[in-house]
């Protein structure tokens, strides 16, 4: 998945993604740059300082997965309302 | 130690003056955090103490939000958010708690350790737009420990008042905690303009000046200090003429103020009971809190809403709250919103696949998805007052028409009924000669005096303008529109600077100019000088002005009239 909001994942993007996987019940990990880190931690998130066009590989495992890489891909694709 | 006057140079941040004492904010050393081992029966109490903290912590940080959200700082609201979601953070919670469990560390010093390493991990970042955001997480786990029973610091809430307050970084909660009471400037070493403490203390009003080398400052134990948020000017132990200096230039901002709040209610009517209107220019929601429920707005400069903070890009849904919240807070009185103004000297969002090049309302026809976006948010919000929509760079009638015709569509779509009137600014002198053909399709005239100037005269608008309004060409142009607004019918406002200066206001009086818009500062002047003046002498000054070849002429007669008018002097002319 590719990072196209100019200002990467920074603060609100992140705050956004913890949001969206609140009540949600698969694992949910983001890689970049070897790195790879649970995307339901902001904190861990802005540690990937994943800029503009940033490839990140999300891994999405449990029950739910299909509806949840659903809404993340959502979010991605339109740049978390930004 | 020295008494000598001292200045140093940072970057200017956030606007204003303050003088006061220096106040320095020490973070404290990290020995004070205490370590011990939980007795095996203890853990779940231990458990339950940092429960406790988060929940204090989210309540503080829910106060915070709640007084920010009512300065209307929805950025700064933002940020104490992603505060908020932290505190649900995994490192923040299962994480802290299976040191405690596990390794039966206290609380105090599990929470550290997590946020040790975690700094660690961070540090690998060179990207240094992230490295500010550590400042956030920081800010947080103090918090948090300030709840486990132990000081860590000076407080915000306990400076004393009138201090200027020196942190080598400034944390966007102490920022937001800050009362101007007690905090009259901010200076950091670290917190760039980016910094969201900075975004907050715009949003309060604090001067803040960033880049300043603390620990000079500090060996110098200034008594007083001086902060110039304008120029980025840090004066420690200031002489008596530079303190006497800056003592005037801070009163003469805030009688400029009480002067407002003193005649806010009292309307503009010229000494023959002509009635003029004094409307309001601003740039934010933070400003609105200065209309009294007496002026409306008579320019929005909504691009603002990206310019001052190019990181957020704010969606429909949160314009529409922003102009909701500006039409609520006009009470029923007219608010002018001018479209996104962007190009040429002014960035547009920075959003990707933005068709470039174009200025103005071309700009705005480029990139339509943008463009409606906006629309869309004003049409939603039009039911919530008198709202009128204001086009920048007009210069043929089809870019009105065209808008009118995406307002329409638009209206279709979200079947509202509302009538919203749509002008056009008049601000290059294509307009003007075409003023006849653009009054038959708008609703009102706005004219800009600076872009018509710069247009009209070939000057930079970085050179100094002052008496540039005062030539002859540009009183002809003037003259025009306004003929021509008449004979359809149309409202004129004149919002340039030239609507902000005293000495201007008998000669645009006696063209016809009936509406005015001008920075909330100058409010009080300009109404000031309506009050001193009469529509009949104005129109004879006018009609001799009219007649008058040389702009030297035209402001010698303006100045005569003005200490007529007001014999002790240039009061509010700047010199």
């Amino acid at each position: 998945m590719t990072v196209k909001n100019p200002l990467g994942l920074h603060a609100r993007p992140a705050t956004m993604i913890a949001k969206l996987l609140q009540g949600t019940k698969s694992s949910v990990c983001f890689t970049y740059k070897k790195e790879t880190i649970n995307a339901r931690s902001i904190m861990s998130i802005l540690v990937l300082a994943a800029g503009q066009n940033a490839q990140l590989l999300i891994t999405v495992d449990g029950e739910d997965a299909e509806f949840v890489l659903k809404k993340l891909l959502d979010a991605f694709d339109t740049q978390f309302g930004e | 130690m020295s008494d000598e006057e001292k200045r140093f140079q940072g970057a200017p941040v956030s606007e204003g003056i303050a003088i006061g004492k220096p106040y320095f904010l020490g973070t404290a050393p990290d020995a004070e955090i205490p370590q011990f081992q939980i007795a095996t029966g203890k853990v779940e109490e231990e458990i339950a103490r940092y429960r406790k903290a988060l929940s204090s912590s989210r309540e503080d940080l829910e106060k915070l939000q709640a007084d920010l959200s009512n300065l209307g700082s929805l950025d700064a609201m933002h940020i104490i958010g992603t505060h908020i979601e932290m505190l649900e953070d995994p490192l923040m919670t299962v994480d802290v708690e299976m040191r405690i469990r596990d390794m039966r560390q206290n609380t105090e010093m599990a929470l550290s350790l997590v946020i040790d390493e975690y700094k660690v991990r961070f540090s690998k970042t060179s990207d240094h737009f992230f490295q500010q955001r550590l400042t956030d997480v920081l800010d947080l786990s103090q918090r948090i420990l300030g709840h486990l029973c132990f000081k860590k610091r000076g407080h915000i809430l306990d400076i004393p008042p009138n201090s200027v307050v020196f942190s080598q970084e400034l944390a966007p909660s102490d920022t937001a905690a800050a009362q101007a009471s007690r905090v009259s400037a901010f200076v950091t070493q670290l917190s760039g303009g980016n910094s969201h403490a900075a975004l907050i203390a715009r949003a309060k009003g604090i001067p803040l000046v960033a880049s300043v080398d603390m620990q000079q400052i500090q060996s110098l134990k200034g008594k007083c200090v001086i902060v110039d948020g304008l120029t980025g000017e840090i004066i420690v132990n200031p002489t008596r003429a530079t303190l006497r200096k800056y003592q005037e230039l801070k009163e003469r901002l805030q009688q400029n103020l009480l002067l407002f709040e003193e005649m806010a209610h009292l309307s503009a009517e010229t000494q023959d009971g002509f009635d003029v209107k004094v409307f309001a220019n601003i740039g934010s929601l933070a400003e609105c809190e200065y209309l009294n429920k007496t002026h409306g707005v008579g320019l929005f400069r909504s691009e603002n809403l990206f310019l001052e903070n190019p990181e957020l890009f704010i969606d429909e849904e949160g314009q529409f709250r922003i102009y909701r919240e500006l039409l609520k807070q006009s009470c029923g009185l007219p608010v002018v919103v001018r479209v996104f103004d962007v190009g040429g000297d002014k960035p547009p969002p920075r959003i990707p696949g933005l068709f470039l090049g174009g200025r103005g309302i071309r700009f705005l026809l480029q990139n339509q998805k943008l463009f409606k976006m906006q629309l869309r948010a004003l049409l939603r919000a039009a039911p919530f007052g008198d709202l009128r929509i204001l086009l920048p760079l007009v210069c043929d009638v089809n870019e009105l028409k065209e808008v009118k015709f995406l307002i329409n569509q638009i209206k279709r779509e979200l079947h509202l009924q509302v009538n919203v009137p749509v002008g056009c600014m008049i601000e290059v002198p294509s307009a003007i000669l075409i003023a006849d053909i653009l009054a038959k399709e708008a609703n009102f005239f706005s004219i800009g005096t600076n872009d018509l100037i710069q247009y009209a005269l070939g000057v930079d608008r970085s050179q100094n303008q002052d008496f540039l309004p005062a030539h002859p060409s540009v009183i002809r142009l003037l003259k025009m529109t306004i003929v021509e607004a008449r004979r359809h019918n149309l409202p004129v406002t004149i919002c340039g600077e030239i609507a902000s200066s005293p000495i201007f206001i008998p000669l645009l009086l006696g063209l016809g100019i009936h509406q005015i818009s001008c920075s909330l500062r100058f409010i009080p002047q300009v109404k000031w000088m309506i009050r001193n003046c009469t529509l009949v002498e104005s129109c004879q000054i006018a009609d001799l002005i009219l007649q008058m070849q040389s702009p030297s002429e035209i402001v010698k007669l303006l100045m005569e009239t003005y200490r007529r008018v007001m014999p002790e002097g240039p009061l509010f002319v700047e010199a």
